[in-house]
């Protein structure tokens, strides 16, 4: 019996051809390539602990390289089935009952398990890298999930631009062309055309602090969008146009709806805790997420400090400094009076000169419109006042205005830092719409 | 007294048809297409950076210049590997030979639109001509432009420090090079020549 089972013939499985096809030749050789430089960004991204606590911005990172993996994966994929073509493969395998398809989504299937190794690779350094007492949210896997269909829709452009073209431009010209696509949207979207972001492969100008996660009513339609494309493009490979078509047509009015009907922002604020852990000292109180209760001290020594120096100028200094996303209110929106947002998620606590500058600027009234440079530059030399105040040195001339006036009486300087805030609010007005 | 046989085209047919063997009609359509759109470019453009929280400014001359470089890349391929293979000396030497035409007809026509960001140009195409034909020698000619482009990519990502200035590997970006920047370019350029043109051709 066993010698019977012997000679029957092994069938060969997708995953074990699809290995040998991965670990050979242009997969080999681009494979090799992406893994090394993924892991040299991400493991760039991620140094001297720039990535905040939690995994959304490690996952972000990671999610982020397939932006440059993806256009050369796509250029590989044109030269991997251009030299199948060139070598007869594609003929041969064409005579076969299969047909040429199967060997042409078996090249789109071996550059994607590469590319996605890459990515993965890249991933884990970011993870290995940053400080992952942070939160986790099923929300944030959307990210990952997006990069690898990305990259997978990528290989599958590719692998079809390679079976319509013999051209040698033809892969570094669509590698181009997907990294142009990646920047471009994000310099029209600069003009405040912000339905042109739906179009971004991934948005790269978003940080994500401990108060963030990927907002799902963005970042849904954009997977089921990206899968629509990679299922189209597989499609007419296997030779079924009309379905791939519809495929198409229907990740199109995916995207579309979504433009038209949601207004999601690519991150919203986490569910705040009922009860965010407080510390409270002089009639101050400082409340952090439950994640950064080692900001805290940090936090409220800077509060303390800042009421010290400034409360004869500046009579309405908030009694509760809350953590960005503790509140219900937006940054950056008026909150209720006396409570003032603080967002010191970014900044270590040994560096207490930061804690400082965050804690003076959060001090003041919330700005009506924070992305006027006009009106920020007013707001900035009020804190720069606190800072002269507490003694700090500060980056000035000799003579300057500010230093002349922090030498004057209390009440001069608290008319002046009224005045200034609001004209910095007056400022608003020439900014009506206020988006970044 | 024999005649002497006619040659079977003209010398000129001969170096038009040579020419094209190499590519060069579509390496030289490439740089020239580059350097015109140029033109049209500005000097310093401000690009999508993920680990810079100052603004940070990359030279479109030097994108540009590894773009022409792919131009340069396309002629690292024979179009026969068995005749050259008769004379190995002077196989090198056309090949260096006509990499460096190129290289500097690229950046030559690269620094044209942005000629106070010659040694911009100058860095960035040697060190991803360098770079392509290191990987030509060792993955194929096909595959020579994904490393420099796999590397300028990667760092307009997360080339930049936090406080905008540039990391040691992302040293083809800079706006103005220092000299140990070009010379490390040149020493690629230097490198990837002698490793790729001492190989065994490959069509």
């Amino acid at each position: 019996m066993s010698s019977a089972r012997a000679r029957r013939p092994r069938r060969l499985q997708l995953p074990y051809v699809a290995a040998v096809e991965a670990t050979r030749g242009v997969p080999l050789y681009a494979g090799i390539l992406m893994v090394a430089v993924s892991v040299l960004a991400a493991g760039s991204a991620g140094s001297a602990g720039s990535l905040s606590p939690g995994w959304a911005a490690p996952l972000s990172t990671g999610a982020a390289t397939a932006t440059f993996l993806a256009p050369v994966a796509a250029g590989a994929s044109v030269v991997h089935v251009q030299a199948r073509r060139r070598k007869g493969w594609l003929d041969a395998a064409a005579s076969t009952p299969r047909g040429a398809s199967g060997a042409v989504c078996l090249s789109a299937v071996s550059l994607s398990v590469v590319t996605v190794a890459a990515l993965t690779v890249g991933t884990l350094v970011a993870v290995v890298r940053a400080d992952l007492a942070g939160p986790f949210t099923a929300a944030m896997l959307l990210l990952p999930a997006t990069a690898v269909l990305m990259c997978a829709a990528a290989v599958l452009l590719g692998v079809w631009t390679g079976t319509l073209t013999r051209s040698r431009l033809a892969g570094p010209v669509l590698s181009i062309a997907l990294y142009g696509s990646a920047t471009a949207s994000l310099y029209s979207r600069i003009d405040g055309r912000s339905w042109l972001l739906w179009l971004e492969p991934y948005p790269l100008d978003f940080s994500y602090s401990l108060a963030l996660e990927p907002d799902p009513g963005y970042w849904l339609p954009k997977l089921a969008a990206l899968g629509a494309v990679a299922l189209a493009v597989l499609l007419v490979l296997d030779h079924r146009r009309a379905l791939g078509v519809l495929a198409a047509v229907a990740g199109g009015a995916v995207l579309l709806a979504a433009a038209t009907t949601l207004q999601p922002d690519v991150v919203r604020l986490r569910t705040p805790p009922t009860d965010p852990p407080c510390l409270d000292q002089s009639g101050v109180r400082v409340c952090t997420w439950p994640e950064a209760t080692h900001l805290a001290p940090a936090i409220l020594a800077a509060a303390v400090t800042v009421r010290k120096h400034n409360e004869d100028v500046l009579p309405d200094l908030p009694s509760t400094y809350n953590q960005l996303g503790l509140q219900p209110e937006q940054p950056g929106q008026p909150g209720p009076v006396g409570a003032a947002t603080v967002d010191v998620l970014t900044v270590d606590d040994s560096d207490s000169t930061s804690v400082l500058a965050e804690v003076r600027a959060a001090s003041l009234p919330p700005s009506r419109c924070p992305y006027e440079p006009a009106s920020a530059d007013l707001r900035g030399d009020v804190v720069e006042l606190m800072a002269v105040r507490a003694g700090e040195p500060v980056l000035r001339e000799p003579g300057d205005e500010i230093e002349v006036l922090a030498q004057q009486s209390d009440v001069v300087q608290a008319r002046w830092v009224q005045d200034t805030l609001e004209e910095a609010d007056a400022a608003c007005a020439a900014r009506p719409a206020d988006a970044p | 007294m024999t005649p002497r046989p006619r040659p079977l085209l003209p010398v000129w047919r001969q170096v038009v048809v040579v020419a094209r063997g190499w590519d060069l009609h579509l390496a030289m359509a490439v740089i020239t297409a580059v350097a015109a759109l140029g033109l049209l470019a500005p000097d310093l453009v401000v690009l999508p950076t993920l680990t810079s929280r100052a603004v940070a400014l990359t030279p479109t001359g030097a994108m540009a210049a590894v773009a022409a470089s792919i131009g340069v890349l396309l002629t690292a391929r024979e179009p026969l590997d068995v005749i050259p293979s008769t004379s190995p000396r002077r196989l090198v030497l056309w090949r260096c030979g006509r990499v460096l035409t190129l290289t500097a007809f690229a950046v030559a026509a690269v620094s044209l639109p942005w000629p106070h960001l010659f040694a911009a140009c100058l860095t960035a195409a040697t060190a991803a001509v360098g770079e392509g034909l290191l990987l030509a020698r060792a993955a194929g000619p096909a595959l020579a432009w994904t490393l420099p482009v796999l590397h300028v990519t990667a760092a307009t990502f997360f080339g930049y420090q936090r406080d905008g200035t540039l990391r040691p590997w992302a040293w083809l970006l800079s706006v103005h090079p220092d000299p140990t920047h070009t010379l490390a370019s040149l020493a690629l350029l230097g490198t990837g020549l002698v490793v790729w043109a001492t190989g065994p051709p490959r069509v």
